[in-house]
């Protein structure tokens, strides 16, 4: 009994240390924000996370109200991520930043809010095709994304550049490259449309592109990718001219790949392999600037971060989303939409 | 007859072994190429730092537990030792007041620390406690989760990605080659086979070998004929551990960058090359060779299917059968001689 008491005990201690300031409402005035996130360890959600934190700290300055913002990790699971939105549709905030967790199930979450009376904006992953007249339509919100294929067009052109500077990349010099495409994951929309439009955005600009072996599906994750490299490699050699990843982190494991064979190590002499990622990820600049990877495709999670707290500033307050910004509603889309772009990164001093 | 049970029994006995043998002749059989060293020697490479996290987790198995710590474990403690081993000159480095890289045995230290504390906290409860290893190193898997990300996500540079950029001293020491005439001779599969070696003495020619089988076997009968089963029990997760941090060290620098996803599903590699090296999960059974041999197989089978560009989704029937097929094999042995 006694060891039981000591038990609750501490369990009380722990819980009211990390619970402190959860139910304080903004009585000051500050507008209460609530973030969804479907994923805490994610590069780029990272990135997103940590510039909406400072975005909020600078809009508050900026625009004389101050902002409080408050994140849930839903781990990659729509179950947790709907008791989440249940306890915040309870607890009435300003609002509610939305970065879904299935991208097909959106519209639990909305009819959550609708009934609460709390307005709500998506941002990152765009809620399904199927779904999009319920959830984005109807409920008159605004996704704040960007455009899957652009980062893989963006490969393309990069590597086309690339190729027109310096013809020695295609090394056995038949015109054709040879490429390896590792892969994130293989039902996920961005990863696709990466797969796809990098290599059909190289072949529209006139290049002969031809795959090497299958697609490598690594997960997004660098230690696979690196065995998959290595293996890969030993097999065809420099028979592979390009590689290309849909992230930076796999470009990573690629390079490390290489780097044990002696190639991209940045020391003058050395054979190298253009290998291509997307995020530009702090590890993947200073990669490419000691010679490791060749370029990578920038997702602005600064500029993601920026306008998902600046629009949620206008949701909360009831004014029209755009209002006093520059951005632009897309026209392509039926919904309300802006999309951040992407920007090619072939160079870093 | 006598001589076809004798064939049986070699088979039964090396079957592992035949198994490793047949996935390689399969594979060199359909590309030529791939007997080559080169070849052999990345597929050792890739085997030793799993490696050594089964040699750590196959005297745990042999406990009768198990270790679903080990991968997030491995996370935090790669993150630790990568965060000390960033090159000085790197701008958005973890320590900004580190202007002069330290010594090598601190990260080492540092990562060897992180998992014998961890592990300890997984065999005091396991021991003392009473819990079932699976649901001590459930929880300690979470703990050491939060950890790492709250530690990546607390860079001075206020990013939270992963960590990069190491020093050159740290890689070619941890992930190095020596260079054999043209050959390029991993370290890291010298140090898989050092600690291999010390493994076998500690399980062969120690008391706290003999013990740990005694009390895998049956707790029971251990206590009662004076093994002292706490005190068994938390060195063999004290000595996982050392391992665990050991092959933390060795990873940061053969990935060279740790984020917060690093060491995902680690614990299920290490775990399968022990069932496969024939641990066994009933407890009280396994031998260092085994596990040596399991470890090998797994990544050959990983290497192979790469290596023939097989399509991904075959990849994955392929790997889940050589494992049952492995493990349905192995454990034969043990029936026969009950």
């Amino acid at each position: 009994m006694k060891k039981l008491g000591l038990v609750v005990c501490i369990l009380a201690l722990t819980l009211s240390l990390f619970a402190g300031g959860a139910k304080e409402k903004a009585a000051d005035g500050a507008l209460d924000i609530r973030v969804l996130v479907w994923k805490y360890d994610d590069t780029y959600g990272s990135t997103v996370r940590a510039a909406m934190e400072k975005w909020a700290k600078i809009y508050s300055q900026e625009l004389g109200r101050e902002i409080k913002l408050k994140m849930y990790d839903a781990a990659d699971d729509m179950a947790k991520q709907i008791e989440q939105a249940t306890i915040i549709a309870g607890d009435k905030p300003d609002f509610v930043i939305i970065n879904l967790a299935e991208v097909a199930n959106g519209a639990v979450l909305t009819h959550m809010f609708d009934d609460a009376k709390i307005p709500y904006l998506f941002y990152n992953k765009q809620p399904a095709a199927e779904t999009t007249k319920e959830v984005l339509v109807d409920t008159k919100t605004i996704f704040i994304g960007t455009l899957a294929r652009q980062a893989g067009d963006m490969q393309g052109q990069i590597l086309y550049d690339l190729y027109q500077k310096d013809k020695s990349i295609d090394k056995n010099g038949d015109g054709v490259l040879k490429y390896v495409m590792l892969m994130g994951e293989p039902n996920n929309d961005e990863a696709i449309a990466r797969s796809r439009y990098s290599v059909e955005t190289a072949r529209d600009l006139g290049l002969k592109m031809e795959p090497v072996t299958e697609t490598l599906v690594c997960n997004w994750d660098q230690a696979l990718a690196q065995d998959a490299i290595t293996a890969t490699f030993a097999r065809f050699g420099d028979e592979i001219e390009v590689i290309f990843a849909n992230n930076d982190m796999m470009a990573l494991g690629a390079v490390a790949a290489l780097n044990a064979n002696g190639y991209n190590t940045g020391r003058p002499g050395d054979p190298e392999i253009v290998v291509i990622g997307v995020d530009a990820i702090d590890a993947a600049l200073e990669s490419i600037k000691n010679g490791g990877m060749t370029a990578t495709v920038a997702q602005d999670g600064d500029a993601m971060g920026s306008a998902n707290i600046r629009i949620a500033y206008n949701g909360a307050l009831g004014k029209e989303w755009l209002d006093g910004t520059n951005y632009v509603y897309t026209t392509e889309d039926e919904f309300l939409c802006i999309r951040i772009p992407y920007a090619m990164i072939t160079e870093v001093k | 007859m006598e001589r076809s049970k004798k064939v049986g029994e070699f088979l039964l006995n090396y079957a592992l072994y035949i198994i490793l043998g047949a996935i390689l002749v399969t594979v060199s059989i359909i590309r030529p190429n791939f007997i080559a060293i080169n070849n052999i020697l990345n597929i050792m490479k890739q085997a030793s730092t799993k490696g050594i996290l089964a040699l750590g987790c196959a005297g745990i198995i042999v406990l009768g537990g198990t270790d679903l710590s080990i991968g997030r474990m491995l996370g935090l403690s790669a993150a630790i030792t990568a965060s000390l081993v960033q090159s000085v000159t790197y701008s958005s480095r973890y320590f900004q007041g580190m202007t002069k890289q330290l010594p090598i045995i601190v990260p080492l230290l540092a990562a060897i620390g992180v998992c014998v504390v961890i592990s300890a906290i997984n065999g005091f409860g396991v021991s003392k406690l009473h819990m079932h290893a699976f649901i001590i190193t459930l929880g300690t898997q979470l703990i050491a989760f939060g950890a790492n990300c709250i530690y990546i996500e607390s860079q001075p540079s206020g990013s939270a990605q992963a960590l990069s950029t190491f020093e050159k001293n740290f890689l070619d020491k941890a992930a190095g080659n020596i260079m054999i005439g043209t050959l390029r001779f991993p370290k890291v599969v010298i140090y898989f086979a050092v600690l291999a070696v010390v493994m076998w003495i500690v399980w062969n020619k120690t008391k706290l070998g003999k013990n740990m089988f005694a009390v895998g076997g049956n707790q029971e009968a251990a206590a009662v004929s004076g093994v002292n089963v706490t005190k068994t029990i938390m060195y063999v997760y004290i000595m996982a551990g050392v391992l665990y941090g050991i092959a933390s060290f060795l990873e940061a620098a053969r990935i060279q960058s740790v984020g917060a996803n690093t060491g995902i599903n680690y614990e299920l590699d290490a775990i399968s090359a022990c069932v496969i090296g024939g641990v066994s999960f009933s407890g009280g059974i396994g031998t260092i060779q085994g596990v040596v041999v399991g470890a090998i197989i797994l990544q050959a089978i990983n290497y192979s299917l790469y290596f023939l560009g097989v399509n991904p989704y075959l990849q994955y029937i392929i790997r889940g059968i050589i494992i049952v097929l492995a493990v349905a094999i192995d454990v034969r042995k043990y029936l026969v001689k009950r």
